[in-house]
Order: C-alpha cells, then sequence, then structure tokens
C-alpha cells in the first residue's frame, strides 16, 4: 500500500512539474508575442516589381516586370473585391499568386481600387464594371496592341469580372473566376443569412455611413468564425513564435486582414440588394447601364476555381456559373482549401496554381511570342465605333463583327437608333 | 469535547451512510436499465459533489490523508475528462464505479440500506483499492504517465477548442444570431443618425456645411463626372467616322 501511494504522490509531483514546465514555456511565448505585437517588425509589402502604368481617381493599375523572357501574348487582368486590398494575391514571394503567373510566362496587370473617399460614395457597380473595368482593359488592350485580355476575378471582384464579361464579351479571351459569388440564393453561408432582407437594413447602413467602413465589413468576416478568427489562432501561433517562416506569414496575414478598405455606398447598397438579397445576376436581371447582365453571353474558355472549405463565398454560390454560360470549353477546378487559402495556402501553390497556369497557357496563344486573332472581331476594332456605339449595339444584340455583318440593317438601325448609312459604312470597312 | 478521532469516526459513519444510498441508487437505475448518458452524468456529478464535500469534512492534519484526498480530486477530475472525451467508455466508467463502491459498501455495511455501521471501513484502504482497481479497469488514464497525462490534456484542450468553435459557428448560422446582429447594427445606425442629425443641427447654427450639403455637392460631381465621359465617348466616335 505503501509503496502505491508513493507511486501516486510521485507522478502527481512529475505531473506538476510538467505542468509548471508548460506554464513557463507558455509565458515565455506569450512574452515573445507581446514583444512582436508592442514593436512589429516591418514588413515589406512592396511585393513583386511592377509599375504603375495607369491611374484614375483612387484606382491604380499595376504592370508587373515580366520575369521570363518570353511571355504569353494575352496579357492577363488581376481583378480583386473591392473589400481589403489586392496585395493577398502577392503577400510573400514563395505565396503569391502574382509571381507564379509570371513565372509561368504570363503579362500580368491588377487593378488596386484604392479607398474611396467620401467623394465617391456615389459610385455604383455601373461605375466599376463599365467605368474602371472597361477603360482599363481598352489601355491594356492598346498598350499590349492585342484584342482581347485574359481576366482572373477573385471574390467580389470575380462577380464584377463576370458581369464585365457578360456585357464585353469581344475584349475577353479567357475568363478565371476565383471564389466569386454569382448564384447568392445557393449561398449557404451566413454572409447570405446575415444579409437578408428581414435581418439587415442596407439603406439604414449606407444613409448612416456613407462609405461602408472596411472596419464594419471586417467585423462581419470576422465572425464568420469568431472562435478561431479572434482567439485560437493567436493561441495556435504561439507554438511557431521561433520559426521565422510561419511568423512572417503570419504577420503578413494580419496586417492584410486588418488593412481592410471601406466599400463606395451605392455599390455596396445595390451589391447587398441586387446580389444577396434578390439573387439578380443568375437569373440575368442585373440592370447596368440601362442594360441586362446575360451572363449566356459568356462564350469563351471559362476556369472557375472554388475553395472546399469557403464560409466567405461557398463554392455552391459559384458553381451554378457553369450551367447559365454558353461556353464549351469550361472547367472547374475545386481546392480543398478556405477561401484565402485558395491564394496564399502552399497547397495550393504546389498544386493548384501549376495546374491554372497551364490552362491558361494553352489558351493564351498559338505559341509564345505570337498573337491568336480572335474568332469574334471586336466592334470596337471598326473605326468609329466606340464605346457608346458598343453599348448601342450590344443592346440590340450585336456585340461582335459576325454578328454585325450578318444583322438586318433596317432592325438593327430602328433599335439603335444609328443612321443606315453609318451602319452600312461600317459593314464596308469590315469588308 | 469528543474524545480524539472520535468525531472523525463519525463524519466517517455519516459520509458511509450517503455514500450508500447513492450507490444504491446507482445500483437500481442500473438493474432497470433506464439511465441515459446525462442522467448517468447528472447523478456521478451529484455523487462526486458530495463525496468530494464530505471528504473535506473528513480531513485531519493528517498528512497521508492530504494526500490523499488531493489524489483523490485530482484523479476525479482526470476521469471526468476521460468520460466526456470518450463517451463510448461511459459503461465502463460506471461498472468501474459501481464494482468498486460496491465492494467497498457491502463490506462496511452490517446493518442493511441506511442502518450504522459499528465498524466503518478503513477509507485510506478503500481509496487505494480503488485506485488500483480503476488502474486495471480504465486502461489509458490512471496508468498514464505524467508526460502522458499531459498529452492527454493538451488534446482535451485541442478537441475541446474544436468543439467550441464548431458550436459558435453553428451558432453564427442561426436565423437568432442573424436577427440579433440585424438588431445590433440597426441601434447602431440609429445612434449614429441621431448624431449625425445633432451635429447639422450645430454646424447649420453656426452656419457651416452640413454632410447634407457636401453629399449634394459630391453628387453634383459624380453627374457631371459621368456626364463628361459620356461626352467624351461621344465626340470619339464622332471624330472617327470623319477619319475614316
Amino acid at each position: 500500500m505503501d509503496s502505491d501511494n508513493h507511486k501516486t504522490s510521485t507522478d502527481i509531483f512529475a505531473f506538476q512539474r510538467r505542468l509548471m514546465e508548460e506554464t513557463l514555456a507558455f509565458n515565455n511565448k506569450m512574452a515573445k508575442a507581446t514583444a512582436i505585437a508592442m514593436n512589429p517588425p516591418d514588413i515589406d509589402l512592396k511585393g513583386t516589381p511592377h509599375d504603375i502604368v495607369y491611374e484614375e481617381n483612387q484606382v491604380k493599375i499595376l504592370h508587373y516586370h515580366p520575369l521570363v523572357k518570353d511571355v504569353h501574348p494575352v496579357p492577363l487582368v488581376l481583378i480583386y473585391a473591392l473589400v481589403n486590398k489586392p496585395y493577398i494575391l502577392d503577400i510573400k514571394p514563395d505565396r503569391s499568386v502574382v509571381r507564379s503567373l509570371l513565372l509561368k510566362g504570363f503579362d500580368v496587370y491588377m487593378i488596386d481600387w484604392g479607398e474611396p473617399g467620401p467623394e465617391d460614395k456615389y459610385l455604383t457597380v455601373n461605375d466599376y464594371v463599365n467605368g474602371y473595368i472597361d477603360r482599363t482593359i481598352d489601355m491594356i488592350r492598346k498598350r499590349t496592341d492585342v484584342p482581347q485580355v485574359s481576366i482572373l476575378g477573385y471574390c467580389m471582384g470575380g462577380t464584377f469580372s463576370a458581369m464585365y464579361t457578360a456585357l464585353h464579351p469581344e475584349k475577353v479571351r479567357n475568363l478565371l473566376l476565383m471564389a466569386a459569388g454569382i448564384d447568392f440564393e445557393s449561398d449557404n453561408g451566413p454572409l447570405r443569412l446575415w444579409a437578408d432582407k428581414e435581418y439587415f437594413d442596407v439603406d439604414k447602413v449606407v444613409d448612416g455611413f456613407g462609405n461602408v467602413p472596411g472596419e464594419f465589413l471586417n467585423m462581419g468576416f470576422l465572425l464568420l468564425d469568431p472562435y478561431n478568427n479572434l482567439y485560437g489562432k493567436y493561441i495556435k501561433i504561439l507554438d511557431s513564435i521561433d520559426n521565422d517562416d510561419v511568423m512572417d506569414l503570419f504577420l503578413r496575414m494580419e496586417r492584410w486582414i486588418n488593412d481592410g478598405v471601406a466599400v463606395a455606398g451605392e455599390t455596396y447598397r445595390e451589391f447587398i440588394k441586387n446580389g444577396y438579397q434578390n439573387n439578380l445576376l443568375i437569373k440575368n436581371e442585373w440592370v447596368l447601364n440601362g442594360q441586362k447582365v446575360n451572363l449566356s453571353k459568356i462564350d469563351m474558355p471559362v476556369c472557375v476555381i472554388v475553395a472546399d472549405y469557403d464560409t466567405l463565398v461557398p463554392k455552391e454560390s459559384t458553381l451554378p456559373f457553369v450551367d447559365v454560360i454558353s461556353s464549351k470549353d469550361k472547367v472547374i477546378m475545386s481546392f480543398p482549401k478556405g477561401h484565402i487559402g485558395l491564394s496564399v495556402s502552399s497547397g495550393a501553390h504546389r498544386h493548384l496554381w501549376p495546374k491554372v497556369a497551364e490552362w491558361l497557357a494553352e489558351r493564351s496563344g498559338d505559341e509564345k511570342g505570337k498573337r491568336k486573332k480572335p474568332e469574334h472581331g471586336n466592334l470596337d476594332s471598326i473605326k468609329g465605333i466606340g464605346p457608346s456605339y458598343v453599348k448601342r449595339l450590344g443592346k440590340a444584340g450585336v456585340n461582335n463583327l459576325d454578328e454585325l455583318m450578318t444583322a438586318d440593317m433596317d432592325k438593327l438601325s430602328s433599335a439603335t437608333g444609328i443612321p443606315k448609312k453609318t451602319l452600312n459604312k461600317w459593314i464596308d470597312t469590315i469588308k | 469535547m469528543p474524545e480524539d478521532g472520535e468525531d472523525i469516526k463519525d463524519i466517517y459513519g455519516e459520509w458511509f451512510r450517503l455514500s450508500n444510498n447513492i450507490s444504491r441508487r446507482f445500483q437500481k437505475i442500473a438493474e432497470e436499465g433506464t439511465v441515459g448518458y446525462e442522467e448517468f452524468l447528472g447523478l456521478w456529478s451529484e455523487y462526486s459533489n458530495t463525496m468530494s464535500e464530505e471528504m473535506k469534512r473528513c480531513l485531519t492534519d493528517e498528512e497521508k490523508t492530504k494526500d490523499l484526498a488531493n489524489t483523490w480530486k485530482e484523479y476525479t477530475k482526470s476521469m471526468e475528462k476521460h468520460i466526456y472525451s470518450c463517451m463510448e467508455g461511459q459503461t465502463d466508467v460506471y461498472a468501474l464505479w459501481m464494482d468498486a463502491f460496491g465492494t467497498w459498501a457491502n463490506k462496511g455495511d452490517g446493518e442493511g440500506d441506511n442502518g450504522p455501521t459499528s465498524q466503518y471501513p478503513d477509507p485510506m484502504s478503500f481509496w487505494t483499492q480503488y485506485l488500483k482497481g480503476a488502474e486495471m479497469k480504465m486502461p489509458g488514464v490512471p496508468n498514464m504517465g505524467p508526460d502522458e497525462l499531459f498529452t492527454k490534456m493538451q488534446e482535451m484542450q485541442d478537441e475541446w477548442s474544436k468543439q467550441y468553435s464548431s458550436a459558435v459557428k453553428d451558432f453564427m448560422r442561426t436565423p437568432a444570431f442573424a436577427s440579433w446582429a440585424g438588431n445590433m447594427v440597426n441601434q447602431t445606425m440609429d445612434s449614429k443618425e441621431q448624431l449625425n442629425s445633432m451635429t447639422t443641427e450645430y454646424l447649420q447654427f453656426l452656419g457651416l456645411p452640413t454632410q447634407s450639403d457636401l453629399d449634394s455637392i459630391r453628387l453634383r460631381f459624380h453627374e457631371m463626372d459621368k456626364k463628361l465621359t459620356e461626352l467624351c465617348n461621344m465626340k470619339e466616335e464622332r471624330q472617327s467616322p470623319e477619319k475614316s
């Protein structure tokens, strides 16, 4: 009996000792973490070398310096969401989507939306899609002397990219959507529920705030997984406090997460109402500049990238997209990560992005250094047809030169208000 | 004043009688086969608490007894965690309690269900026997060395975090939370609106431009910007056919 008691007591003392050791180790880690939090190291977020080739209001267009000699002829434009900043796609060299694509020979541009000022509160989705994006694409087309570009849209930027492509299919060679909300009714995530008109009065928020602050939006994102986002990850990272690589990525991510930007008030109102509350996009009923966004106009190669564990934009809200477009060449790439893991996880950079690059490379020109003509000529490649005429023709169902050539001139003239003489002149030019 | 040790003897007697009653309740429930997991946990928790309180009363200055009490406390904690983490092990745990406690109770009780006993079992030997039995019947918990026990605790903590996180996430997906969050936002915006209107009144009083004054200018700018873009496009279109 005595020896049994002695054994138990010894175990308890040993356990207590272990507990004290662990507590001490934990305290040391906490002390280090506190020191880092009090004096965070300088983080270089300049990203992959680039030039700013276009600026308009708060918007900047970044053109990345090529990293390989031969570049695919079709430029690739990255369109990120209005919320948060786009450097998540270039967070650090070994986790950079931009760098991965450059190394695969793509000519990469990225739209940095900047932060809207009070003067931008009246910007609408149309101002972004038919304004900034369209002017950016035109600038790149002109700059590179190519008729079409490829677009990779991420998150809300993916939604905008889908809209843009549906309205201007003649300017888009390939469309890649990454965790993009399209069918909001199929969205089974919390954001969809919280944004329901039964609970969320978006008018009150926009009227009260003007531009909807980044902090407000960020709180919503953090509440998607409150335990891990507000507590768990900070405890977990203590185990890696001495691992410089892990800490570097963690601190960059923290910076990015807390570096949210406001969204222009009217754009936010429109996105919530037309998207989350009324689901107009998938029904082809979202109207921009008087024209319905018809997703079936999307007929070019499409790659849809979704994350299996995405709670922000669940894949269920993206996948219906492939069923409503008329593209024959379309692929879904599903990856077992979350919304952000698609762009920053090491797994995504090992397995996903090489596949995406391969898919895109096959569709970015006949061979490196040569440009391939688009199957359908662009309307605005004809002198005299500018953006306004393109829109008018588009409303009448004419989106490319083939359709213009085969259209009934009388009907087209009365539908668009463009004199028949002008239409015939364009036809002569095409011929 | 009772003689030394007499009061402790009485406490042991009370404690034993109480424990014996609880033990028989367990036995009865087990025989009926109606106990569910939650009921069992409730009873077990009630039993543990009672025992714990009684053990405190039994404490004397005797070091061995104190050590034993601490051992028992630690052990109870670890077993409680074990029960929560291994639901499938509940039957074993229950049988363990029944075996160990039943043996002890039957040995000590010479006068029926509730009657006092003249010969109290030695609590030290009971608990030692109990812990020993537990070692045999609950492989994995009492046999754990300090490191293993610590690892087990970490695993339990991880599991707890996982379950807690999942539960909170589930809660966030409920209409109840959506409704609460919506109300919070509405209340915040109502307060902001009140503040805005107070500020507006103050600014008007001072003859300074208000938010809505600035907004109307911004709207005008926005419309002008759109108009200008439209005009630029039209100009481009008009110029181009002439060139062609």
